[in-house]
Protein backbone atom coordinates (compact mmCIF):
# COMPACT_ATOMS: atom_id res chain seq x y z
CA UNK A 1 0.00 0.00 0.00
CA UNK A 2 1.39 3.41 -1.29
CA UNK A 3 2.07 5.44 2.19
CA UNK A 4 0.65 8.84 1.50
CA UNK A 5 -1.35 9.66 4.41
CA UNK A 6 -0.24 11.76 7.52
CA UNK A 7 -1.68 11.08 11.46
CA UNK A 8 -0.89 13.04 14.17
CA UNK A 9 -1.26 10.98 17.66
CA UNK A 10 -0.70 12.82 20.77
CA UNK A 11 0.44 10.16 23.35
CA UNK A 12 1.51 8.44 20.57
CA UNK A 13 4.97 7.57 22.14
CA UNK A 14 4.15 4.51 24.44
CA UNK A 15 1.34 1.94 25.01
CA UNK A 16 -2.42 2.54 23.28
CA UNK A 17 -0.80 5.21 21.29
CA UNK A 18 2.56 3.56 20.15
CA UNK A 19 0.00 0.15 18.81
CA UNK A 20 -2.35 2.58 16.99
CA UNK A 21 0.91 4.35 15.38
CA UNK A 22 1.99 0.61 14.27
CA UNK A 23 -1.25 -0.56 13.00
CA UNK A 24 -1.83 3.10 10.74
CA UNK A 25 1.78 2.53 9.53
CA UNK A 26 1.58 -0.89 8.64
CA UNK A 27 -2.45 -1.13 7.32
CA UNK A 28 -3.62 2.30 6.57
CA UNK A 29 -1.15 3.80 4.28
CA UNK A 30 0.52 6.44 6.88
CA UNK A 31 3.78 7.31 5.53
CA UNK A 32 4.45 10.55 7.87
CA UNK A 33 3.60 10.50 11.76
CA UNK A 34 3.82 12.99 13.95
CA UNK A 35 4.13 11.65 17.37
CA UNK A 36 3.54 13.99 20.65
CA UNK A 37 5.01 12.88 23.98
CA UNK A 38 5.84 15.24 27.16
CA UNK A 39 8.97 13.96 29.05
CA UNK A 40 10.24 10.12 28.35
CA UNK A 41 12.62 10.98 25.51
CA UNK A 42 13.59 7.10 25.61
CA UNK A 43 10.20 5.54 24.53
CA UNK A 44 9.91 8.56 22.60
CA UNK A 45 13.13 7.47 20.43
CA UNK A 46 12.25 3.22 20.73
CA UNK A 47 9.17 4.00 19.08
CA UNK A 48 10.33 6.27 16.57
CA UNK A 49 12.99 3.63 15.63
CA UNK A 50 9.60 0.65 15.33
CA UNK A 51 8.09 2.76 13.42
CA UNK A 52 10.60 4.08 10.62
CA UNK A 53 11.83 0.37 10.49
CA UNK A 54 8.50 0.28 9.22
CA UNK A 55 9.50 2.74 6.74
CA UNK A 56 7.67 5.60 8.02
CA UNK A 57 9.24 9.28 8.60
CA UNK A 58 8.04 10.24 12.36
CA UNK A 59 8.61 13.69 13.24
CA UNK A 60 8.35 13.75 17.45
CA UNK A 61 7.26 16.47 18.97
CA UNK A 62 7.63 16.95 22.58
CA UNK A 63 5.03 19.63 23.79
CA UNK A 64 3.22 19.63 26.85
CA UNK A 65 -0.43 19.57 26.26
CA UNK A 66 -1.39 20.92 29.91
CA UNK A 67 -0.25 24.18 28.14
CA UNK A 68 -2.34 26.11 25.53
CA UNK A 69 0.61 27.76 24.35
CA UNK A 70 2.75 24.58 23.88
CA UNK A 71 0.05 23.43 21.85
CA UNK A 72 0.01 26.09 19.75
CA UNK A 73 3.98 26.12 19.35
CA UNK A 74 3.23 22.06 18.37
CA UNK A 75 1.17 23.56 15.54
CA UNK A 76 3.61 26.18 14.11
CA UNK A 77 6.21 22.90 14.44
CA UNK A 78 3.43 20.99 11.95
CA UNK A 79 2.91 23.39 9.77
CA UNK A 80 5.85 24.40 9.17
CA UNK A 81 6.33 20.44 8.35
CA UNK A 82 3.43 19.56 6.00
CA UNK A 83 0.09 21.26 4.80
CA UNK A 84 -1.95 18.19 5.08
CA UNK A 85 -3.24 15.84 7.70
CA UNK A 86 -5.44 12.93 7.34
CA UNK A 87 -5.40 11.18 10.54
CA UNK A 88 -5.54 13.20 14.03
CA UNK A 89 -5.79 10.33 17.14
CA UNK A 90 -5.78 11.71 20.66
CA UNK A 91 -4.34 8.98 23.39
CA UNK A 92 -3.16 11.45 26.28
CA UNK A 93 -4.12 11.11 29.51
CA UNK A 94 -2.65 12.01 33.23
CA UNK A 95 -4.59 11.93 36.39
CA UNK A 96 -3.69 11.10 39.99
CA UNK A 97 -5.64 7.85 40.82
CA UNK A 98 -7.48 8.63 44.22
CA UNK A 99 -11.20 9.36 45.05
CA UNK A 100 -12.39 12.44 43.71
CA UNK A 101 -13.66 13.70 47.12
CA UNK A 102 -10.04 14.08 48.17
CA UNK A 103 -8.27 15.21 44.49
CA UNK A 104 -6.97 19.04 44.92
CA UNK A 105 -7.56 21.81 42.52
CA UNK A 106 -3.82 21.36 40.91
CA UNK A 107 -4.75 17.96 40.52
CA UNK A 108 -8.08 18.51 38.81
CA UNK A 109 -6.82 21.21 36.29
CA UNK A 110 -3.96 19.00 35.51
CA UNK A 111 -6.36 15.93 34.68
CA UNK A 112 -8.96 17.99 32.86
CA UNK A 113 -6.25 20.26 31.14
CA UNK A 114 -3.98 17.18 29.80
CA UNK A 115 -6.68 14.22 29.62
CA UNK A 116 -9.39 16.52 28.01
CA UNK A 117 -9.23 20.12 26.97
CA UNK A 118 -6.45 19.96 24.96
CA UNK A 119 -8.08 16.92 22.66
CA UNK A 120 -10.02 20.53 21.74
CA UNK A 121 -7.21 22.79 21.06
CA UNK A 122 -5.76 19.70 18.51
CA UNK A 123 -8.37 19.37 17.32
CA UNK A 124 -8.86 22.84 16.00
CA UNK A 125 -5.56 22.64 14.79
CA UNK A 126 -6.40 19.82 13.20
CA UNK A 127 -9.22 21.14 11.02
CA UNK A 128 -7.36 23.55 8.79
CA UNK A 129 -4.72 20.68 7.94
CA UNK A 130 -8.03 18.26 7.29
CA UNK A 131 -8.96 20.41 4.04
CA UNK A 132 -9.68 17.23 2.12
CA UNK A 133 -11.44 15.60 4.85
CA UNK A 134 -10.20 13.60 7.73
CA UNK A 135 -10.90 11.41 10.93
CA UNK A 136 -10.09 12.37 14.84
CA UNK A 137 -10.27 9.31 17.15
CA UNK A 138 -10.30 10.26 21.01
CA UNK A 139 -8.95 7.24 23.47
CA UNK A 140 -11.86 7.14 26.11
CA UNK A 141 -12.04 4.63 29.05
CA UNK A 142 -14.97 2.86 30.47
CA UNK A 143 -14.36 4.64 33.70
CA UNK A 144 -16.57 7.55 32.03
CA UNK A 145 -19.52 5.87 32.28
CA UNK A 146 -19.10 3.02 35.20
CA UNK A 147 -17.62 3.49 38.81
CA UNK A 148 -14.00 2.45 38.99
CA UNK A 149 -12.17 3.34 42.56
CA UNK A 150 -9.25 6.21 42.39
CA UNK A 151 -10.54 7.03 39.15
CA UNK A 152 -12.96 10.23 39.19
CA UNK A 153 -11.15 13.08 38.12
CA UNK A 154 -9.87 10.94 35.05
CA UNK A 155 -13.94 9.28 34.59
CA UNK A 156 -15.11 13.45 34.37
CA UNK A 157 -11.92 13.95 32.04
CA UNK A 158 -13.19 10.96 29.62
CA UNK A 159 -16.85 11.95 29.95
CA UNK A 160 -16.33 15.48 29.02
CA UNK A 161 -13.67 13.67 26.20
CA UNK A 162 -16.69 11.20 24.98
CA UNK A 163 -19.64 14.43 24.68
CA UNK A 164 -16.74 16.75 22.33
CA UNK A 165 -16.94 13.87 20.25
CA UNK A 166 -20.45 13.41 20.05
CA UNK A 167 -20.37 18.04 19.52
CA UNK A 168 -17.71 17.81 16.98
CA UNK A 169 -18.92 14.58 15.06
CA UNK A 170 -21.80 16.91 14.03
CA UNK A 171 -20.14 20.20 13.65
CA UNK A 172 -17.30 18.75 11.59
CA UNK A 173 -19.40 16.55 9.38
CA UNK A 174 -19.88 19.29 6.85
CA UNK A 175 -16.08 19.40 5.98
CA UNK A 176 -15.59 15.78 5.59
CA UNK A 177 -13.90 15.49 9.05
CA UNK A 178 -15.22 12.38 10.83
CA UNK A 179 -15.05 11.91 14.83
CA UNK A 180 -15.26 9.04 16.73
CA UNK A 181 -13.80 7.84 20.41
CA UNK A 182 -12.90 4.11 21.67
CA UNK A 183 -14.43 3.95 25.11
CA UNK A 184 -11.92 1.14 26.60
CA UNK A 185 -11.86 -1.37 29.31
CA UNK A 186 -8.17 -2.36 31.06
CA UNK A 187 -5.59 -2.44 29.40
CA UNK A 188 -2.33 -4.81 29.89
CA UNK A 189 0.74 -3.28 27.74
CA UNK A 190 4.14 -3.45 29.12
CA UNK A 191 2.90 -1.80 32.20
CA UNK A 192 -0.67 -1.89 34.07
CA UNK A 193 -2.08 1.00 34.59
CA UNK A 194 -1.06 2.65 38.51
CA UNK A 195 -4.27 2.44 40.10
CA UNK A 196 -3.39 1.68 44.16
CA UNK A 197 -4.23 -1.90 44.86
CA UNK A 198 -3.75 -3.33 41.34
CA UNK A 199 -3.90 -6.93 41.43
CA UNK A 200 -7.34 -6.91 43.34
CA UNK A 201 -8.67 -4.56 40.69
CA UNK A 202 -7.39 -6.81 38.18
CA UNK A 203 -8.87 -9.44 40.31
CA UNK A 204 -12.33 -8.23 40.21
CA UNK A 205 -12.16 -6.47 36.64
CA UNK A 206 -11.28 -9.95 35.17
CA UNK A 207 -14.32 -11.79 37.19
CA UNK A 208 -16.72 -9.43 35.22
CA UNK A 209 -15.39 -9.40 31.99
CA UNK A 210 -16.92 -11.99 30.49
CA UNK A 211 -14.17 -12.60 27.53
CA UNK A 212 -12.25 -13.18 30.70
CA UNK A 213 -9.22 -11.53 29.99
CA UNK A 214 -7.94 -7.99 30.31
CA UNK A 215 -7.23 -5.99 26.44
CA UNK A 216 -3.95 -5.06 25.00
CA UNK A 217 -2.70 -2.11 22.96
CA UNK A 218 -3.30 -4.08 19.79
CA UNK A 219 -6.69 -5.10 20.54
CA UNK A 220 -7.47 -1.41 20.37
CA UNK A 221 -5.50 -0.42 17.75
CA UNK A 222 -7.49 -2.79 15.45
CA UNK A 223 -10.52 -0.88 16.81
CA UNK A 224 -8.83 2.21 15.75
CA UNK A 225 -8.00 0.70 12.41
CA UNK A 226 -11.63 0.14 11.53
CA UNK A 227 -13.07 3.34 13.03
CA UNK A 228 -10.30 5.41 10.86
CA UNK A 229 -10.29 3.62 8.04
CA UNK A 230 -13.78 1.50 7.39
CA UNK A 231 -16.37 3.15 9.14
CA UNK A 232 -17.71 5.53 6.66
CA UNK A 233 -21.15 6.11 8.27
CA UNK A 234 -19.90 6.30 12.08
CA UNK A 235 -19.86 9.36 13.08
CA UNK A 236 -19.84 11.20 16.99
CA UNK A 237 -19.81 7.28 18.49
CA UNK A 238 -18.19 6.62 21.52
CA UNK A 239 -17.17 2.96 20.85
CA UNK A 240 -16.92 0.46 24.18
CA UNK A 241 -14.17 -1.96 23.77
CA UNK A 242 -13.91 -3.90 26.81
CA UNK A 243 -14.63 -7.62 26.84
CA UNK A 244 -18.07 -7.35 27.93
CA UNK A 245 -17.17 -6.00 31.31
CA UNK A 246 -19.59 -3.03 31.48
CA UNK A 247 -22.52 -5.56 30.39
CA UNK A 248 -22.16 -7.20 33.73
CA UNK B 1 17.14 41.29 45.42
CA UNK B 2 20.26 39.45 43.19
CA UNK B 3 19.09 36.88 40.76
CA UNK B 4 19.96 33.62 43.10
CA UNK B 5 17.51 35.00 45.85
CA UNK B 6 14.81 36.13 42.64
CA UNK B 7 14.89 32.27 41.79
CA UNK B 8 14.30 31.21 45.48
CA UNK B 9 11.45 33.12 45.33
CA UNK B 10 9.65 32.24 42.54
CA UNK B 11 10.61 28.69 43.11
CA UNK B 12 9.01 28.52 46.52
CA UNK B 13 5.81 30.58 45.05
CA UNK B 14 5.61 27.60 42.58
CA UNK B 15 5.67 25.12 44.94
CA UNK B 16 3.31 26.49 47.53
CA UNK B 17 0.86 27.57 45.26
CA UNK B 18 0.92 23.49 43.84
CA UNK B 19 0.63 22.28 47.22
CA UNK B 20 -1.77 25.47 48.08
CA UNK B 21 0.34 25.87 51.12
CA UNK B 22 1.10 29.23 52.53
CA UNK B 23 4.85 29.86 51.19
CA UNK B 24 5.98 30.14 54.35
CA UNK B 25 6.02 26.78 54.93
CA UNK B 26 8.69 26.18 51.94
CA UNK B 27 11.96 25.54 52.92
CA UNK B 28 14.54 25.20 51.12
CA UNK B 29 15.39 21.72 53.01
CA UNK B 30 11.90 20.26 52.68
CA UNK B 31 11.30 17.42 51.30
CA UNK B 32 8.53 17.41 48.72
CA UNK B 33 6.89 14.64 49.71
CA UNK B 34 7.41 13.75 53.28
CA UNK B 35 7.58 17.22 54.65
CA UNK B 36 5.35 19.37 52.36
CA UNK B 37 2.94 15.84 51.60
CA UNK B 38 3.35 16.14 47.66
CA UNK B 39 2.08 13.33 45.90
CA UNK B 40 3.57 12.38 42.63
CA UNK B 41 1.36 13.88 40.14
CA UNK B 42 2.36 17.15 42.08
CA UNK B 43 5.42 16.50 41.65
CA UNK B 44 4.74 16.73 37.92
CA UNK B 45 2.95 19.92 38.33
CA UNK B 46 5.86 21.73 40.14
CA UNK B 47 8.21 20.45 37.44
CA UNK B 48 5.73 21.46 34.25
CA UNK B 49 5.59 24.99 36.44
CA UNK B 50 9.29 25.10 36.77
CA UNK B 51 9.64 24.96 33.44
CA UNK B 52 7.17 27.46 32.06
CA UNK B 53 8.39 29.37 34.37
CA UNK B 54 12.45 29.46 33.66
CA UNK B 55 12.49 28.70 29.78
CA UNK B 56 14.12 24.71 29.97
CA UNK B 57 12.93 21.25 30.25
CA UNK B 58 13.56 19.15 32.98
CA UNK B 59 16.29 16.09 31.84
CA UNK B 60 14.69 12.87 33.78
CA UNK B 61 17.94 11.24 33.54
CA UNK B 62 19.65 13.96 35.15
CA UNK B 63 17.09 13.87 38.28
CA UNK B 64 17.28 10.32 38.21
CA UNK B 65 21.47 10.38 38.61
CA UNK B 66 21.25 13.50 40.90
CA UNK B 67 19.23 11.33 43.34
CA UNK B 68 20.95 8.95 43.30
CA UNK B 69 24.18 10.29 43.78
CA UNK B 70 22.84 11.51 46.92
CA UNK B 71 21.47 7.96 48.26
CA UNK B 72 24.78 7.01 47.46
CA UNK B 73 26.34 9.76 49.60
CA UNK B 74 24.37 9.63 52.51
CA UNK B 75 23.89 5.94 52.20
CA UNK B 76 20.55 5.44 51.63
CA UNK B 77 18.57 3.22 49.70
CA UNK B 78 16.61 3.59 46.81
CA UNK B 79 13.04 4.11 48.94
CA UNK B 80 14.22 6.93 50.73
CA UNK B 81 14.38 9.14 47.76
CA UNK B 82 11.96 10.33 48.37
CA UNK B 83 13.00 12.54 51.47
CA UNK B 84 16.30 13.69 49.44
CA UNK B 85 14.15 14.93 47.16
CA UNK B 86 14.00 18.72 48.92
CA UNK B 87 13.27 21.55 47.35
CA UNK B 88 16.99 22.64 47.25
CA UNK B 89 17.10 20.37 44.87
CA UNK B 90 14.77 21.77 42.38
CA UNK B 91 16.78 24.88 43.26
CA UNK B 92 20.29 23.63 42.60
CA UNK B 93 18.70 22.24 39.34
CA UNK B 94 17.32 25.84 37.93
CA UNK B 95 20.90 27.63 38.72
CA UNK B 96 22.61 24.15 36.80
CA UNK B 97 20.45 24.75 33.98
CA UNK B 98 20.62 28.91 33.70
CA UNK B 99 24.37 28.47 34.57
CA UNK B 100 24.11 25.96 31.53
CA UNK B 101 22.37 28.79 29.28
N1 LIG C 1 -4.00 1.63 30.07
C1 LIG C 1 -5.27 1.37 30.24
O1 LIG C 1 -5.67 0.41 30.93
C2 LIG C 1 -6.30 2.24 29.57
C3 LIG C 1 -7.64 1.84 29.60
C4 LIG C 1 -8.60 2.64 28.99
C5 LIG C 1 -8.22 3.83 28.37
N2 LIG C 1 -6.92 4.19 28.39
C6 LIG C 1 -6.59 5.47 27.76
O2 LIG C 1 -5.74 5.24 26.64
C7 LIG C 1 -4.83 6.32 26.49
C8 LIG C 1 -3.42 5.79 26.47
O3 LIG C 1 -3.20 5.07 27.67
P1 LIG C 1 -1.81 4.31 27.93
O4 LIG C 1 -1.96 3.54 29.19
O5 LIG C 1 -1.39 3.65 26.68
O6 LIG C 1 -0.89 5.61 28.19
P2 LIG C 1 0.62 5.73 28.64
O7 LIG C 1 1.37 4.50 28.29
O8 LIG C 1 0.61 6.24 30.05
O9 LIG C 1 1.09 6.93 27.67
C9 LIG C 1 0.62 8.20 27.85
C10 LIG C 1 1.14 9.08 26.73
O10 LIG C 1 0.68 10.42 26.92
C11 LIG C 1 1.80 11.29 26.94
N3 LIG C 1 1.53 12.42 27.83
C12 LIG C 1 1.18 12.41 29.16
N4 LIG C 1 1.06 13.66 29.63
C13 LIG C 1 1.31 14.49 28.58
C14 LIG C 1 1.36 15.91 28.42
N5 LIG C 1 1.15 16.73 29.46
N6 LIG C 1 1.66 16.41 27.21
C15 LIG C 1 1.92 15.60 26.15
N7 LIG C 1 1.91 14.25 26.24
C16 LIG C 1 1.61 13.72 27.43
C17 LIG C 1 2.94 10.44 27.44
O11 LIG C 1 4.18 11.04 27.13
P3 LIG C 1 5.54 10.60 27.95
O12 LIG C 1 5.86 9.22 27.44
O13 LIG C 1 6.53 11.62 27.55
O14 LIG C 1 5.19 10.62 29.41
C18 LIG C 1 2.66 9.14 26.69
O15 LIG C 1 3.09 9.24 25.34
C19 LIG C 1 -5.12 7.28 27.64
O16 LIG C 1 -6.01 8.26 27.20
C20 LIG C 1 -5.77 6.38 28.67
O17 LIG C 1 -6.62 7.09 29.55
C21 LIG C 1 -5.96 3.43 28.96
Amino acid sequence: MAKSNKALISGGTRGIGKAIALELVLHAGVGVLFLNYVENETAALQARDLLEAEGCKVHLLKYNLAFPAEISAMFDEINGLTDQLDFYVHSTALTSFKPLHLVKPNQWDLTLNISAKSFLQCAQGCVPLMHEGGKMLAISSTGSRRFNPNYGALGVAKSTLESMVQYLAVELADKNIQVNGIVAGMIQGEKLPPFPNIDKVVEETLRRTPARRLGTPADVAKTALFLLTQADWMYGQNVVLDGGYCLT
Amino acid sequence: MNNTEQTERQLITIVAKSLQIPEITVKLDSSLMNDLGAESIDILDIKFAIEQQFGFKFDNEEIRIMLKKAAEEFNLSEKDIPALFTVRRLYDYILLKQANG
